[in-house]
């Protein structure tokens, strides 16, 4: 376990799908079936403890957020929506008035809201509510001390995870600035489960990298500082406008590929470690048990997937990191990858990492993807929730794409479940047949 | 602006959706934003139906808004309608393509002429 396999990259490797050309280009008009930026709230308000999510939206937003979070009202949560009515659209109310008076009434009830973003929708959008202006005017209201910031989770404007990259973005110029001539500080950019947060930070302290900050921050209170000496890494694949105004506050980033699976999060851990000058000596060390460890649990899983042929729908923007886990950690056949937006640079070294070949999809049309997934029938369709159980239905295994967003999978000690996370379908199929007729093809 | 910290209230387009899965060959074009697809999982999920919802979206976004929205409209339908080749087709507006007035409800007459 000591011969650390040499990370592959862009520039030593002349195969894999960095110039590849993609099936469909996002430009082809066609029904995208996937989630607005608003869905990111769900993990966001988990993730930021004192941060408050408001919707300026419609009753669809609202209902989108409720049937999304499956929110049960054991606690009151800490997000809700403004809902625009045909009064604020007629012009017969000021809809900043309105939203002053709003956030007026939800902070007078949540005395413990210390960050409170403006959320903007397709309906904001598209009647042009400035909620720029209405943030900068309540942003620390005598009064309140509320930090207020906006930005915008519609799906006209974002997709899915892009919320996330929104709401990160409009926290970047509310950072602190680093002192000036500050020693060299890594950041750890995207939303992580706390725990698995807490597993990369400890590898980190053990190599004497450091010090770590994270973003977004637990609490709001503990936003981490930026500058010309932070060097940051991504550990999530759609943080386009994040990384773009973090370079403008003069931090540099660590390109990587993402820590996903064993050889992704070994190639993470090695760029940051190698920006801190860290000897190999001492990275193999400190890595050397989780990554056994790791190996081990996502081997238990090969024999189920291995041969294995799978077909990704767009989600997320982690199918390009997670297809390079399968394909080359578990020995499966990628059959198609889309992705609602393939952002080349960030993903140079996933991409470089994918088996040659492999058919890429930008934001493809759903209907035409269901033609392809028909006519090649893969064993494991990774997909969403309005597809699963129709696809299941025609005899396909499905796994459900939003697990993999809900669920801890970075790191060494998250790799084998995330292997389990695609062999469980197997297995669940395999029991049901057991019990039940094969099922008829085509609906 | 009515501040709505929990509801169990769908838009009306959701009872369209409700009305149109309950119906055999019968097809809903829906104008509506990216993302207004997350109600396609209150058939699929919530009530485990075995077949996607006879819904097209017109999923536009920023750089539709544009050009002419009400011509995407229109595409939707007649892919809809080649694709599908319902008995008969119902369609409607979300809330945001209400605000972008391309008026749905004009789009069937001039099409009806070509669909069978």
């Amino acid at each position: 376990m000591n011969d650390l396999t040499p990370l592959r990259t862009t520039g030593a490797r002349p195969l894999g799908c960095q110039d590849a050309p993609v099936l469909e280009a996002r430009q082809d008009r066609g029904q995208h079936a996937v989630f607005c930026g608003l869905t990111g709230i769900i993990w966001l308000h988990r993730k930021i403890q004192d941060a408050f999510f408001l919707v300026i939206g419609s009753r669809t937003c609202a209902h989108l957020i409720q049937s999304a979070a499956g929110v049960m009202i054991f606690a009151e949560p800490r997000f809700a929506t403004a809902i625009i009515e045909e009064r604020d659209l007629a012009g017969l109310a000021d809809a900043h008035d309105e939203i002053d008076r709003v956030v007026g009434e939800l902070l007078a009830r949540r005395p413990d809201i210390k960050l409170l973003f403006l959320v903007g929708s397709c309906p904001s959008e598209v009647i042009k509510l400035d909620l720029g202006r209405a943030a900068q005017r309540l942003d620390r209201k005598v009064g309140t001390g509320v930090r207020v910031l906006n930005y915008s989770g519609s799906g006209i404007e974002t997709t899915f995870t892009q919320g996330e990259d929104a709401a990160l973005a409009a926290l970047v110029p509310a950072l602190p600035a680093e002192a000036p001539g500050a020693a060299p500080s890594l950041m750890i950019v995207g939303a992580l489960a706390d725990v698995v947060e807490d597993q990369l930070i400890r590898l980190f302290g053990a190599m004497g990298v450091g010090p770590v900050k994270v973003l977004p921050p637990r609490r709001s209170t503990e936003l981490p500082s930026v500058g010309p000496g932070t060097r940051y890494i991504l550990a999530q694949p759609f943080l386009s406008e994040t990384a773009r105004v973090l370079e403008t506050r003069g931090a540099t980033r660590i390109a990587a590929p993402f820590p996903l699976g064993v050889e992704g999060t070994t190639g993470w851990l090695k760029a940051a470690a190698q920006s801190f000058g860290v000897a190999e000596a001492l990275f193999d060390s400190v890595t050397e048990a989780p990554r056994a460890r790791a190996i081990m649990a996502v081997a238990r899983h090969k024999p189920a997937l291995a041969g294995k042929s799978l077909m990704f729908f767009p989600d997320s923007q982690l199918e390009i990191p997670l297809a390079r886990f399968l394909a080359n950690e578990l020995g499966m056949r990628i059959e198609e990858v889309a992705t609602p937006y393939l952002h080349r640079a960030h993903l140079a070294a996933d991409l470089a990492l994918l088996p040659p070949g492999t058919d890429l999809s930008e934001g493809p049309d759903v209907d035409r993807q269901l033609d392809r997934c028909r006519a090649a029938r893969p064993d494991l369709v990774v997909c969403g929730l309005g597809l699963a159980n129709p696809l299941e239905a025609e005899g396909m295994t499905t796994k459900w794409s939003i697990e993999l967003v809900f669920s801890p999978i970075h790191g060494y000690e998250q790799a084998g479940d995330l292997a389990e996370l695609f062999a469980r379908p197997f297995e669940r199929r395999g029991r049901l047949t057991d019990i039940r007729p094969a099922p008829r093809g085509g609906v | 602006m009515q501040l709505t910290l929990w509801t169990y209230e769908g838009p009306p387009h959701v009872g369209a959706m409700r009305i149109a899965t309950a119906m055999t060959d019968v097809h809903y074009v829906l104008h509506a934003p990216q993302g207004d697809t997350y109600a396609d999982l209150l058939f699929t999920m919530i009530e485990r139906r075995n077949r996607r919802t006879p819904v097209t979206y017109t999923t536009f976004q920023a750089r539709d808004l544009g050009s002419d929205t009400a011509e995407l409209f229109q595409n939707a339908c007649r892919e809809a309608h080649e694709r599908f080749n319902p008995g008969a087709m119902l369609v409607g507006a979300s809330c945001t393509a209400e605000l972008l007035q391309d008026n749905p409800r004009a789009s069937p007459a001039r099409f009806a002429c070509r669909f069978p």
